[in-house]
C-alpha cells in the first residue's frame, strides 16, 4: 500500500497496539463514540450436537419415539393452521393457540431459541425468529407481529398478503421479500425485494419500496421510509421532521435546520424519501424539495408539474412515483 | 495501611489462538459450555469483521448466525489452533452473502437483516461518521481499525483473529489511523479529525 499518512504523534502508536499502554487522546475520542456500536454481550444458543456415529440406532430410536409423540401430540392439542399454511421446519419449541377473539386465527409463539419456517399457499414463506411472537388471521393472508422478528416471502400471485403491527398495515407486492422486527421504539419494516404500501392513523399512508425500511411507532403511525445505507445526517434530521409531522411539540427553527439537512445529504435513490417528506410539511416549506426532486430524479419531473406536487395533487405525485421509481 | 496498587490486570477478550485449541477440541465432541466460551472469546471479532461489512444494523443478529454456523461445521476444522481466523472466514462469507441478499434480484434463504439500533444521537451520529471514514479507507484497514477503535481488541488479539503477523497488524493499526484522522479532518475539522 503506498497510501501517504502523516507521522502520528508519540503514543498513539503504543496505545493503538496495546490497549493497557497510557491512554492516547486521539484515540481514546474515537473509541467513545465507537463504543456504544462494540458487540453486544447477548449469550449463545448452542443447539445440541448431533449424535456420533457410532449411537446411530440409539438416534433412531430416539427419533422414532420423539416423532411418535409428536404425531400424538399434533393430533390431540395443536389445532389446525388457517389458510392453508404448514410448518415446514423448526427447531426448539413453538406453542400455538387459538385466539379467543379473532375465530379461527392462531397464536405462534416461539421459544427462546427457536426458530421455524412456514410455507403457505402461493409459495409464500414466514421464517420466525428467537422469541417472535406473531397470529396468523383466519383467512391466512394476513399476519399480525406481537413480538420478536419474522420474515415474510410473498409469491409469484396477487393474493393481498399483509403485515401487520399495532395500528399499521402493510400490503406487500408479489415477489416481496421483508422483515418485519419489534424494537424498543416500536418496529421496523425492511424491504428486501418487492415493495409494501403502509397504511396507519386515519388514511395516511408511506410506500417502502425495495431495500428501503420504514419506522412504525407504538401506536402503528409510520415514519419517513429511508434506505439502508441512507446517510446517517438523514436519518438523524428524518426523526426530527416526522417529530412535527406527528404533533410533537418541536421548534420550528429545528425542522427548518432538519430540512435543509436532509436536502444537502440526500443522493439521487433518496428522492424516495423527499417524496414522503414534501407530504409531511407545510405547503411554504415544499418548493426547494420539489425542486431538489426533480434535481435528483429528472426523468420524473416532465410527467409532474412543479406546482402540482406542491400542492400535493394526488396524480401528479401517483405520476412522480411511477416515472422515479424502478 | 493499604497497599499501593500497582498494576491491574484485566481478562483478554481473545486470547491467543493457541489457549483456544482445548476448548474447540472439547466443543467438537459435543461440548455447548466449551462452545459458549469460545463464544465469549471470540464475539467481539466475528461482530467487528461483520461489523466493517455490513455496518451496525445487521451485524448483530449476524453474529449469531456465524457462530450457529461455525457449531454445525466444527467437525469440518482441521487444525483446532486455526479457529479463530477460520471462523472470521466463515464471518467474511456471511457477510458476503447478506450484502448479495440486499440486492433486489438476489435470491432468499435465511433470516433478514436485524432492526436498526436506538435512534440517533449526537454521539451515535458521531460513530457513524467515523464508520463511513473507515469505510472510504482501502480495504486492508477496515478490519484492523474496527476491531481496534469498536471492539477494543489489542493489536496481538487482533493478530491471532485475523491470522496476520504482528508486523503487518502494527503497520495496518498505525497507518490505517493516520489516513482516517486525515479523512476525518478533510470530511468536518474538528476534534475528531484534528491533524496528528
Amino acid at each position: 500500500m503506498n497510501d501517504q499518512a502523516p507521522n502520528l504523534p508519540s503514543g498513539v502508536e503504543d496505545y493503538l497496539w496495546d490497549t493497557a499502554a497510557p491512554v492516547a487522546p486521539q484515540v481514546a475520542a474515537m473509541e467513545q463514540p465507537l463504543a456504544a456500536l462494540a458487540a453486544p454481550s447477548t449469550a449463545l444458543f448452542v443447539p445440541p450436537a448431533k449424535p456420533a456415529r457410532r449411537a446411530w440406532w440409539l438416534a433412531l430410536a430416539a427419533s422414532l419415539l420423539l416423532a411418535a409423540a409428536l404425531f400424538i401430540l399434533t393430533r390431540s392439542s395443536t389445532p389446525p393452521i388457517p389458510g392453508g399454511w404448514t410448518i415446514s421446519s423448526h427447531t426448539g419449541p413453538i406453542t400455538t393457540s387459538p385466539v379467543k377473539s379473532q375465530p379461527g386465527s392462531l397464536l405462534i409463539a416461539m421459544d427462546a431459541g427457536a426458530k421455524a419456517e412456514l410455507t403457505g399457499p402461493q409459495a409464500r414463506r414466514i421464517s420466525a425468529g428467537d422469541s417472535a411472537r406473531f397470529v396468523l388471521a383466519a383467512s391466512g393472508d394476513e399476519i399480525s407481529l406481537e413480538h420478536g422478528s419474522i420474515f415474510l416471502q410473498t409469491g409469484s400471485q396477487d393474493g393481498a398478503l399483509s403485515l401487520a403491527f399495532a395500528g399499521a398495515r402493510a400490503t406487500l407486492s408479489p415477489h416481496a421479500a421483508a422483515q418485519l422486527a419489534t424494537n424498543e421504539r416500536g418496529a421496523t419494516l425492511t424491504l428486501k425485494t418487492g415493495n409494501a404500501i403502509i397504511m396507519f392513523g386515519k388514511g395516511q399512508r408511506v410506500r417502502v419500496p425495495a431495500e428501503a425500511r420504514c419506522e412504525l411507532a407504538p401506536d402503528g403511525s409510520a415514519a419517513t421510509p429511508r434506505y439502508y445505507d441512507a446517510p446517517g445526517i438523514l436519518a438523524k434530521s428524518l426523526a426530527v421532521i416526522d417529530s412535527a409531522y406527528a404533533g410533537e411539540k418541536s421548534d420550528p427553527r429545528d425542522t427548518t435546520v432538519a430540512l435543509e439537512s436532509v436536502l444537502k445529504a440526500a443522493r439521487p435513490r433518496d428522492a424516495m424519501t423527499l417524496w414522503h417528506v414534501l407530504q409531511r410539511v407545510p405547503r411554504e416549506s415544499r418548493g426547494p424539495i420539489v425542486d431538489r426532486m426533480q434535481e435528483l430524479a429528472p426523468a420524473a419531473a416532465k410527467s409532474s408539474p412543479r406546482d402540482a406536487l406542491i400542492n400535493l395533487d394526488p396524480a401528479a405525485l401517483d405520476a412522480w412515483w411511477n416515472d422515479a421509481m424502478p | 495501611m493499604q497497599e499501593p496498587i500497582l498494576a491491574v490486570i484485566q481478562p483478554s477478550p481473545t486470547q491467543h489462538e493457541s489457549d483456544l485449541a482445548p476448548l474447540v477440541i472439547a466443543a467438537r465432541r459435543g461440548d455447548r459450555a466449551a462452545f459458549s466460551r469460545l463464544h465469549a472469546r471470540l464475539v467481539g471479532a466475528v461482530h467487528g469483521i461483520l461489523f466493517a461489512r455490513l455496518g451496525p444494523s445487521d451485524a448483530d443478529d449476524a453474529v449469531q448466525e456465524v457462530f450457529l454456523a461455525g457449531w454445525t461445521r466444527l467437525a469440518t476444522l482441521r487444525d483446532p489452533a486455526k479457529f479463530a481466523p477460520w471462523l472470521c472466514e466463515i464471518a467474511r462469507n456471511h457477510a458476503v452473502t447478506t450484502l448479495r441478499r440486499h440486492k433486489p434480484a438476489a435470491p432468499l434463504e435465511t433470516d433478514p437483516p436485524a432492526p436498526a439500533r436506538p435512534a440517533p444521537d449526537e454521539v451515535h451520529d458521531q460513530a457513524l461518521r467515523i464508520l463511513d471514514a473507515i469505510r472510504s479507507l482501502p480495504l486492508p484497514y477496515h478490519e484492523p481499525l474496527v476491531l481496534r477503535l469498536v471492539e477494543r481488541m489489542s493489536g496481538p488479539q487482533i493478530a491471532a483473529a485475523l491470522d496476520m503477523t504482528h508486523g503487518s497488524v502494527r503497520v495496518n493499526l498505525t497507518r490505517g489511523f493516520a489516513l482516517l484522522t486525515q479523512q476525518l479532518a478533510r470530511s468536518a475539522p474538528g476534534p475528531l479529525g484534528a491533524q496528528p
